[in-house]
């Protein structure tokens, strides 16, 4: 016996190595490594056609490619902002009431049941300029005469996106603040009040620095939920007018499956990759400052 | 006399206050609910209402031949979930 056996630990973490190298790690590096390539699904030999950073360059200099980027961060600001707000005074307004909280919060979950293309079709449904409720709402309320073209005029086309998307998920930031709430200590807020703060002090010095990791965690979700939009843009739009509301990933499987070019669009998606990096980073610093202020022990 | 005053005014404060909390968390629970209520109403009545211009918000006729369709199998509207666990 003079072959070398495996120790006992590596042994047993093999199996769960061995699954994870297989549905994670080939599958990545294959598309990391067609990225360097001119792979189209239809010609299949280019696979093997190495030409190093010349995709990566294209996409740079590809006014399509930085407009959807652009469009991406302007749809993140958007709604990251406006979910955050309302899901703060939503999370305020439940946690302030006195009876049927239980109910309450059922309800404000409600949004998060359904799933992403059925928002999608909702909204794509009440945003329609000739049978939509919103445009009948607006028209019966005599605020105005004509159908506007909500999915049809570009930047209304995003603002009703907007929407869609801060509807459905305006409730993870509730949910989550209003967790931040009910956790937190009674005492701060008492002996604030009992201190003579205004409502206004007793809610900015006291109650937000307790709230705001839950916040920031709710940031980092939603950051990268928004960074990876696709499935509410595809039913809604489908990145028209014109390309007018193109986000990354409506870009990325455009390229990859509607124009075959897999490697460009690999190259595309690892380069988006860096933007949910950035927001992940850039809110886990915040978060970990947002904790050490408040001293938390978890 | 100025203290009851004062009192006065803090309770009607106070009740101002709660209608104001009660009417904001009933406007936000119907926002978050307006397209769910939607899709039950729609459920529970014929295409042609659904389309209609001006939208009916409450169903003139009531029926729940969606409800029979999506139990009555492949073809008529139902999703055949039966069938996938048939094995030929």
């Amino acid at each position: 016996m003079t072959a070398k056996r495996l120790s006992a630990p590596i042994l047993l973490l093999l199996p769960a190595v061995l699954v994870l190298a297989a549905v994670v790690v080939v599958p990545l590096s294959l598309s990391f490594y067609s990225s360097f390539t001119p792979f189209r699904l239809t010609r299949p030999e280019t696979f093997f056609t190495f030409i190093g950073l010349r995709n990566y360059r294209n996409i740079l200099f590809d006014a399509n490619f930085w407009w959807a980027f652009g469009r991406t961060v302007l749809l993140l600001t958007i709604a990251l902002n406006l979910e955050m707000l309302l899901g703060l005074g939503l999370a305020l307004l439940v946690e302030k009431a006195s009876r049927g909280q239980r109910l309450l919060r059922t309800i404000m979950m409600f949004p998060m049941m359904f799933s992403p293309i059925l928002v999608g079709f909702q909204f794509k449904f009440m945003f329609n300029d000739n049978i939509g409720l919103v445009n009948n709402a607006l028209q019966s309320l005599g605020l105005t005469q004509d159908a506007i073209p909500w999915l049809i005029e570009g930047h209304l086309a995003f603002i009703a996106i907007s929407i869609a998307e801060i509807w459905s998920s305006t409730s993870i930031f509730a949910i989550l603040i209003l967790a931040g709430l009910l956790a937190m200590p009674k005492e701060p807020v008492e002996a604030a009040r009992v201190d003579g703060c205004t409502p206004w002090q007793t809610f900015r010095y006291v109650t937000w620095p307790f709230i705001m990791p839950f916040a920031y965690i709710a940031m980092t979700i939603r950051s990268l939920d928004v960074a990876r939009a696709y499935d509410i843009v595809k039913i809604m739009t489908d990145g028209g007018p014109a390309g007018r509301t193109e986000l990354l990933w409506t870009l990325v499987a455009r390229t990859a499956y509607s124009d075959a070019r897999m490697g460009v669009a690999n190259a595309m998606a690892y380069f988006s990759i860096l933007l949910s990096i950035v927001f992940t980073v850039y809110f886990f610093r915040k978060l970990a400052a947002a904790r050490t202020q408040i001293g938390a022990e978890w | 006399m100025v203290m009851m005053d004062a009192n006065a005014s803090a309770r009607l404060k106070r009740r101002a206050a709660t209608v104001a909390h009660r009417v904001g968390l009933f406007l936000a629970m119907l926002f978050i609910c307006l397209p769910g209520i939607w899709i039950v109403l729609s459920s529970l009545r014929p295409t042609v209402e659904i389309l209609a211009k001006p939208p009916v918000w409450i169903p003139q006729q009531v029926s729940l031949d969606a409800y029979i369709a999506m139990f009555s199998g492949v073809g008529k509207g139902g999703i055949p979930v039966l069938d996938y666990f048939r094995i030929r």
